[in-house]
């Protein structure tokens, strides 16, 4: 038996939660640092995109030609031709970074759409239904949660032939891999939120099962969701740039990853062209910088109310 | 009146976000009294816990001392709790006060077998571990509790046999002050007697010179204490032994509260117990002038307005009413 | 009362499985059979471990029993139904009749949502689409004796826990129950406020041809305000009857136990209290045959310990199980 001051206490915590939470967020400093971050890097990548060139690959608007001649390779940057100057295959090294981090985010949105999808609609199942399905998927998403991402990722992406590797192929495989983690988080506060005596009351109100799913826990496990969501994109992201900085990128657009490892192999480093890998290591950086500093504002805002672990990559 | 702790004009706060203020403890002056078994009692939105803590200069964000002073009375002198240095004052926590605070059962360190962490901490007070133990079994059994306990984990014991153990582990030391929030509030009936018993039985004998409880079960400790403080949203309402607030209460709050309690066998039919009506005030906006008036039945225009002054009607009876204003 | 009871419990057990394995189990009842009658007041009193939660959720068809039968007999109808067999219209039929209120006023509200749309769910559901809401609920909400003004609008966390208990009860009253299963709905309501709830209860009662089961662990509003109580200990009634009855002749040591145990100011004798602390003090060994309050009762003698009483008439409705009756 509780006693009626401390519940006070509890209500005042348990405070509406759409009320409260993006009001917390947004005043938690490592969120807002890395959240602003973060959107100046959108902008950068989407308005930039604007004043690239309109297709990476192709060098035929400032050579005239397909080729790529000697004239035009390594350039160091110009204004306003050339911002970042030129790759060893003649191609304009700013358009690469901009449209490169665009697709990027694209990527990892449509990614964490994916997995955010699966976990939830998993989550409920198992956390609501419970019985065999829920040790299953319990035990599934155990058992695979153990699994380095990454290298089932490589080897699933190794055996697709390169024409079939598209960056919407990529967006899948990588949502679909994400899910163990986030799935356990939705289904634990699916769990506690069964366990609430309004539950209960919805059983008396004659709601049947989709109702009380949809309207009585949905509702607040929502927040959670959009939480989920934003830590999957950051999963995705990471999860694209480190399979595109080895190769095994989406083969029909240029994303980061992909403008990373070309610059690695394109010799950035060893001829010492600095405004060639300095400006994209930087974009990588701060774009996990961000990332990691709204991924620990989340979690401080979230950690000490409720005890859940988001997964961070 | 000898008392063990005195406060002047606490003010105890808690900061929320959006910088609003719950305002728990709202200007009190109390004087706890030496010997006996004293009750702190209040409900929902008294602040109680809060005076409590304020008082064993347990101030921790975001939980704030707006103005206020608080004083000991040791061995004969009065110091401001404030300027005992820290060492000083982790010794004097050691050795002549102890806490039991409202979840202590759950606060437990669950690596660490019980008996390991009596004798751990009989050590840090510099006491024997031994013989500290050997107490320790003695009470555990007074309570019902096997000596086996001992070597048990917390989570290996019940909710109530941990409950009685924190209980019996705050007592090991012998403190000359036990301050208890809600030391019963989840234990069956017998055990709430048990326990009680137990602590006043120390009291008695001496092992401990002054314990305080708090609690918000006025019958319960009404019977068991010698003298109470009342406090409602915030404030100190009334003070005085356990006899005069039984046989005459001053406070409406206090009266009234003791009316709501039907006492055994009144029967429905014959009479209607009433209960007060209305709800505690929210600390975060307090009513103006005295915080009880929205549901006094005796107010006057005065009470909404300006704060109720103390009225000492004699040494350790306080009252904060404007009704005895003019009774005085 | 020579009409026939409401609500008819027979033989109900209900063991939950300890463990992974399964093969330990807790028997939280143990056979309990009790009626509940038309307009009347009962207290079902017990503390943690006896079950009475448990016999509460059964009831209110919540948690499925082990064994046993739960009997409803319908409002325009003389025969008894299993409530643990009926089909899906009787279910919704049963939930409009039979209706539950939860210890927690703070999460018997999700707080999601306002307190408001809790009653307007209520009406939807029990009272179909042509009905004027909010008049429905401001009568129920002033029925309960709520000013709508000061509640309605408001989220769970912005009322205090007596407010939000009205407001369930409210809510409980909206398709006109008969039965109303309230569990333990006083406890975390401040203590100068609960007299209220119980009296408000009694004219329920008194006015609105219902019947109350408070369930409770404090003797002194059962003593107060009941017709009738059952007291539970560890899944076994123990003892049943009128309250005036109890009041007069507990019989029962655990009762006397319960009764002797309210706080007071004169100087009362508590023989068995403190014997039971003595007892206690000793050790207790908990034993798995016979009547299961023998551990802890300083009259146990031989019989206690290896035979388990059963309920029997004492004097009129007044009965007990135990074998210093016999």
């Amino acid at each position: 038996m509780k006693t009626p001051s401390v519940l006070h206490k509890v209500a005042v915590t348990f405070r509406g939660v759409r009320e409260t939470l993006l009001g917390e967020l947004f005043t938690n400093k490592r969120f807002v640092v890395g959240f602003s971050i973060f959107l100046a890097l959108v902008l950068f990548g989407y308005v930039g995109s604007m004043f690239a060139y309109p297709d990476p690959w192709d060098i035929s608007y400032y050579t005239g030609s397909p080729r790529c001649t000697d004239e035009y390779r390594f350039l160091p940057p110009t204004f306003p031709k050339h911002l970042l100057g030129t790759d060893q295959s003649c191609r304009d090294i700013y358009t690469w970074l901009v449209v490169g981090l665009k697709n990027s985010l694209w990527v990892a949105a449509l990614a964490a759409a994916i997995t955010t999808a699966i976990a939830t609609s998993l989550g409920l199942l198992a956390g609501y239904r419970g019985g065999v399905l829920d040790d299953l998927i319990n035990f599934a998403s155990n058992f695979f949660m153990v699994i380095p991402m990454f290298i089932i990722l490589l080897m699933l992406l190794a055996y697709i032939p390169l024409e079939a590797r598209s960056s919407l192929l990529v967006a899948i495989v990588i949502g679909i891999l994400a899910w163990p983690g986030p799935t356990r988080i939705v289904r634990s506060m699916v769990m506690q939120n069964k366990a609430a005596d309004y539950v209960d009351v919805a059983k008396l109100m004659n709601f049947t099962t989709s109702e009380i799913v949809f309207k009585e826990i949905l509702p607040n496990i929502a927040s959670y969701v959009f939480l989920i969501y934003i830590s999957s994109f950051s999963g995705a992201i990471f999860a694209e740039v480190g399979i595109g900085a080895i190769g095994y990128g989406p083969w029909d657009a240029v994303t980061l990853g992909r403008t990373f490892n070309n610059m690695l192999g394109g010799g950035a480093v060893f001829i010492g062209a600095w405004w060639w890998f300095v400006p994209v290591g930087l974009v990588v950086v701060f774009l996990s910088y961000s990332l990691l500093l709204i991924n620990l504002g989340l979690q401080h805002v979230f950690n000490p109310r409720l005890k859940l672990t988001l997964y961070a990559v | 009146m000898d008392y063990v702790i005195r406060s002047e004009n606490l003010r105890l706060y808690y900061i929320l976000p959006r910088g609003i203020y719950v305002k728990a403890v709202d200007g009190v002056s109390v004087k706890i009294p030496r010997r006996g078994v004293i009750g702190l009692v209040g409900e929902s939105g008294s602040g109680k816990t809060t005076l409590g803590e304020g008082l064993l200069y347990l101030i921790d964000p975001p939980m704030i001392k707006v103005s206020g002073k608080i004083y000991y009375n040791i061995q004969g002198r009065e110091v401001d709790v404030e300027k005992i240095p820290p060492a000083d004052l982790e010794k004097l926590r050691g050795a002549w006060i102890s806490y039991i605070p409202q979840y202590a059962m759950d606060a437990l360190n669950p690596t660490m077998k019980i008996g390991t962490f009596i004798k751990e901490a009989a050590r840090y007070h510099g006491k024997d571990p031994d013989e500290a133990l050997k107490v320790a079994v003695d009470r555990f059994k007074q309570l019902g509790l096997p000596a086996s306990a001992m070597d048990r984990y917390p989570h290996e014991l019940s909710g109530g046999m941990r409950q009685r153990a924190v209980v019996v582990i705050s007592t090991v030391l012998n403190p000359k002050f036990l301050l208890a929030d809600e030391p019963v509030s989840n234990l069956d009936v017998v055990q709430q007697h048990a326990v009680i018993d137990f602590l006043v039985d120390l009291v008695e004998s001496g092992s401990i010179e002054t314990m305080v409880i708090i609690t918000h079960d006025l019958p319960l400790i009404l019977e068991k204490s010698r003298y109470l403080l009342i406090m409602y949203g915030g404030h100190v309402v009334e003070t005085g032994s356990r006899d005069e607030i039984w046989s005459d209460p001053l406070h409406p709050y206090t009266k009234l509260f003791l009316e709501s309690i039907p006492p055994v066998g009144v029967r429905i039919e014959t009479k209607r117990i009433k209960g007060i009506p209305g709800n505690p005030p929210d600390l975060r906006f307090p009513p103006p002038g005295c915080r009880f008036h929205p549901r006094c039945p005796f107010r006057m225009s005065v009470c909404s307005v300006k704060e109720p002054p103390e009225i000492e009607m004699k040494p350790g009876r306080k009252v904060k009413c404007w009704l005895h204003v003019t009774k005085k | 009362m020579p009409l026939k009871p409401l609500l008819v419990v027979k033989d109900l057990v209900k063991d939950y499985s300890i463990g992974i394995v399964g093969r330990k189990y807790v028997r939280a009842l143990d056979k309990v059979t009790l009626d509940i009658n038309e307009k009347e007041f009962i207290a079902l009193v017990g503390e943690s471990g006896s079950g009475k939660t448990t016999l509460a959720r059964i009831v209110l068809r919540l948690t499925p029993p082990t064994s046993g039968r739960v009997l409803y007999k319908f409002k325009e109808s003389d025969d008894y139904v299993n409530v643990w067999s009926m089909d899906d219209e009787q279910i919704r039929r049963y939930r409009a009749e039979v209706q539950g209120i939860f210890q927690d006023p703070y999460t018997s509200f999700n707080p999601f949502y306002k307190v408001d749309r809790a009653l307007k769910v209520a009406v939807k559901k029990f009272l179909g689409e042509g009905v004027d809401e909010d008049k429905v609920i401001r009568e129920v909400l002033e029925a309960v004796r709520l000013n709508p003004d000061e509640v309605l609008g408001r989220y769970p966390h912005q009322l205090s826990g007596g407010q939000l208990q009205r407001i369930s009860i409210a809510r409980a009253l909206i398709p006109r129950p008969r039965l109303l299963i309230a569990d333990e709905y006083i406890s975390m309501v401040d203590m100068s406020t609960r007299a209220d709830i119980i009296n408000l209860s009694r004219d329920l009662v008194d006015k609105f041809d219902m019947s109350i089961v408070m369930i409770t662990h404090e003797m002194n509003m059962a003593l107060y305000a009941t017709d009738r109580i059952i007291v539970l200990f560890k899944g076994v009634v123990v003892e049943q009857g009128d309250t005036r009855e109890i009041l007069k002749e507990p019989l029962h040591p655990y009762t006397q136990l319960l009764i002797e145990a309210l706080p007071s100011i004169e100087k009362r004798e508590r023989k068995i209290l403190s014997k039971t602390i003595e007892i206690q003090r000793l050790g207790l060994h908990e034993v798995t045959t016979g009547c299961p309050f023998a551990p802890r009762c300083p009259y146990a003698f031989d019989r206690c310990k290896s035979k388990k009483p059963t309920l029997t008439n004492y004097r009129g409705r007044h009965m007990v199980a135990c074998w210093l009756y016999v």
